[in-house]
């Protein structure tokens, strides 16, 4: 049922407020041209968003460019909710990945568990059943002793164990991150008969203040069930189903998922909450609606909620889109119409519909009870307008938002305090002199490097530099000295041989 | 013979279920708001999620209206099969004896176990009987998957006298798999009258030789034979 906004008094933010939001200086300015303004309440919330490093991969998306994105059994690549490839007998293979490391970190049960629920959310979004979960984790050391570790999660608390968590706070806090995403992840997988079949786990150090948890899901589909995201047809209508939208996840894209971790226990209301049984009624309902044709395009709702869906979707069919927040079911009144827009409310899903289609749409989610609502329709502008009710609260192009946000270039440099050790170098013996020399000198390429030789070794024995290598390229964690009797014929290839290897 | 799976927001074994019935009969979903049972001749109430297993497992399906219908049915004979969460169900519509509650190990668990058949005389184990070429004495045993985390089955001590007085257990875990801590390893039971019977393994997962064992085929045959031999 949904609930009205209360009006509230028109308030134009300053270039303070976008700082806070996570945007730049010349960001902020950049969307004042688009805009041809200052962008009010509602317009730089979505901005914020969507020019976050979450939700526009500012920072990496002239790397990820650089990727292969073709291939003979491809059948659905970057750009859509998952990627797909054909397996045969009319059967597509769907399958992605993703990370939720920061909300894992702030609140592991409930990251990691909204993690597998996003994923879900995308493979079932193109039209694929979920038949499988794996996961990728990296935290920190947490056995420093391992017995009493291991007591501790049997559940008695014992002198040996506190003593260690006092020893090291920070093993306890690694201990608990891990035993919330487990939980986290089979919670959810579980109850929506997904199994998590396979992943990885590695502890160490530089992981305990940036756990790392990947989700990956994949699902099968038949070929004619897929389905696209762009937006099309001006006149089709705009429907949202799923949970009702609520306060929570406020922010996750632009506060949490883009920013350093410092201290995270003030973030915990931007971690979302997640709700497997809703999800499943999503998945059956969102499947049934395809299987029945009702359907132009689906997108599911992750970071930035109702603000990416929709601009993603009109991006990418290049139209706009008019969404009426008073539309959307709300978990409690009082939402402002930017709270509704960016709210990251789990388990919701946006679709466009005809409009003959309509009332077979909204009878097919009220049998499935998940809420479906008609919030807007597409148009031909090609801007994004939110209203409240008649009231037009924003007005954006939708280019500005998706696709003229600015990218940027990686200028990486060595941090000021390592976090890991150097590797101790190679050689056994005290360097000499030329071990002095090459470790401050350039190792000269012989015109001979580039061809490599399936007997080329390294000079050195040590891992991992030990063992035939790969075309010959200068170790860099190893000051390698050029062997005896090799110099003259070039240091980079002759200098890989074995033979004539002094045993070190 | 036609068999019933119900459908409740939240189930996710009724499609495997609708499987293994289909390899002996004819199958059908019944919805959980829909209170007619279109006259099948068996009722399956499968594993899963129902209603997201809030307040209780099965708590709230218990009262959803095709329950009504099935309740009605059990109450005159009709052959109800529970597995899982359907198991659940049966016990909060006190079809069956018993509750079951959180594993004694505290996990969701999930592996194979070695389920003893002790009482063959029902009409969901008669074909489970070790046959004259295979038995070689001792209980026939199925291997079946089970999957799940409230599978502690659990009575007092009066009731599981009396059930194992009157033959009401009906299927063990073999002693090195009673992992959820079921009381006197009991897997399944059935009601006095014998029509209502569920475990918490899940035979529908065991009926196709690409899952690693076939043994669960034997409980649907067994109902195919009761519904085929009433008829006769």
């Amino acid at each position: 049922m949904p609930v009205s906004g209360t009006p509230v008094p028109e308030y134009t933010p300053t270039v303070e407020d976008a700082l806070a939001l996570g945007l730049t200086r010349a960001e902020y300015e950049l969307v004042c041209e688009k805009q041809g303004g200052a962008p009010n309440q509602v317009e730089l919330a979505m901005y914020s968003l969507l020019w976050s490093e979450h939700c526009a991969y500012k920072h990496s998306k002239k790397l990820l460019r650089t990727l292969p994105t073709e291939g003979a059994h491809m059948v659905m690549g970057p750009g859509e909710n998952a990627g797909a490839v054909d397996v045969g007998g009319g059967l597509v293979c769907a399958f992605k990945v993703e990370s939720h490391n920061h909300p894992s970190a702030v609140e592991p049960f409930q990251g990691a568990a909204t993690g597998v629920g996003g994923i879900l959310r995308d493979i079932f979004a193109i039209g694929a059943r979920p038949i499988a979960v794996l996961d990728s984790l990296r935290f920190g050391e947490v056995a420093g002793a391992g017995e009493a570790d291991r007591g501790a999660q049997g559940g008695g608390g014992n002198a040996a164990t506190t003593a260690e968590r006092q020893r090291s706070p920070s093993k306890s806090r690694s201990l608990y991150l891990l035993d919330g995403a487990v939980s986290g992840i089979a919670h959810y997988g579980n109850s929506i008969g997904v199994p998590t079949v396979g992943g990885e786990v590695y502890f160490e150090a530089p992981y305990e203040h940036n756990c790392l948890v990947n989700a990956m899901a994949l699902g099968l589909a038949p070929r004619e069930r897929l389905v696209r995201s762009a937006a099309a047809g001006p006149g089709n209508v705009l429907v949202l189903f799923g949970a009702s939208t609520g306060r929570d996840g406020i922010g996750g894209a632009s506060v949490l998922a883009s920013a350093e971790l410092a201290e995270g226990d003030d973030k915990r209301p931007s971690v979302q909450v997640g709700d497997p049984f809703e999800e499943k009624k999503l998945m059956e309902c969102s499947l049934e609606l395809l299987a029945r044709g009702l359907l132009v395009s689906l997108q599911d709702l992750g970071a930035a909620g109702l603000t990416s869906a929709a601009a993603e979707m009109a991006s990418k069919g290049e139209v706009g889109l008019d969404i009426d927040v008073l539309r959307v079911p709300l978990r409690e009144p009082g939402l402002e119409p930017f709270e509704i827009m960016v709210s990251e409310s789990q388990e919701r899903m946006l679709c466009v519909v005809a409009p003959g289609d309509l009332q077979d749409v909204l009878g097919l989610c009220e049998k499935w009870e998940v809420n479906g609502s008609a919030i807007g329709a597409v148009t031909a502008s090609e801007r994004l307008r939110v209203f409240a009710g008649e009231r037009i609260v924003g007005d954006m192009p939708v280019r500005a938002l998706v696709d003229d946000c600015p990218l940027y270039d990686l200028s990486p440099s060595p941090p000021a305090v390592r976090s890991i050790p150097r590797p101790r170098p190679c050689s056994r013996r005290a360097p000499g002199w030329r071990r002095r020399f090459w470790r401050f000198w350039p190792r000269p390429i012989s015109p001979r490097a580039g061809r490599s030789s399936s007997t080329t070794t390294r000079s050195c024995s040590r891992a991992p530099c030990a063992g035939p290598s790969r075309p010959t390229r200068p170790c860099s964690s190893c000051p390698r000295p050029p062997l005896r009797g090799t110099r003259r014929r070039g240091m980079q290839g002759r200098g890989m041989r074995r033979r004539g290897t002094r045993e070190r | 013979m036609r068999f019933g799976v119900l459908q409740f927001p939240g189930s996710c074994d009724e499609v495997d279920a609708l499987g293994a019935a289909r390899r002996v009969g004819d199958a059908e979903l019944l919805w959980h708001g829909e209170r007619d049972l279109r006259g099948v001749d068996a009722v399956i109430v499968p594993g899963g999620f129902s209603y997201g297993d809030y307040l209780r497992a099965g708590a709230i399906a218990r009262f959803a209206p095709v329950m009504d219908a099935v309740i009605e049915f059990a109450r005159e004979g009709g052959l109800v099969l529970g597995i899982c969460n359907g198991f659940q169900v049966l016990c909060e519509a006190h079809l069956l004896p018993g509750a079951l509650l959180p594993n004694a190990n505290r996990r969701f668990t999930f592996r194979q176990v070695q389920l003893e058949v002790v009482q063959g005389d029902t009409p969901f184990t008669s074909a489970c009987l070790p046959s004259a070429t295979g038995g070689v004495g001792g209980p026939q045993t199925l291997s079946i998957p089970a999957k799940h985390s409230w599978g502690r089955y659990y009575a007092d001590d009066p009731t599981l006298d009396r059930l194992e007085a009157d033959g009401q257990v009906v299927l063990r875990y073999a002693p090195a798999d009673n992992f959820n801590g079921s009381l006197r390893d009991i897997a399944g039971v059935c009601n006095a009258a014998g029509n209502v019977f569920g475990l918490m393994p899940h035979p529908e997962h065991a009926v196709d030789p690409l899952t690693g064992s076939t043994d669960g085929l034997c409980i649907f045959e067994s109902m195919r034979l009761a519904i085929e031999g009433a008829r006769v």
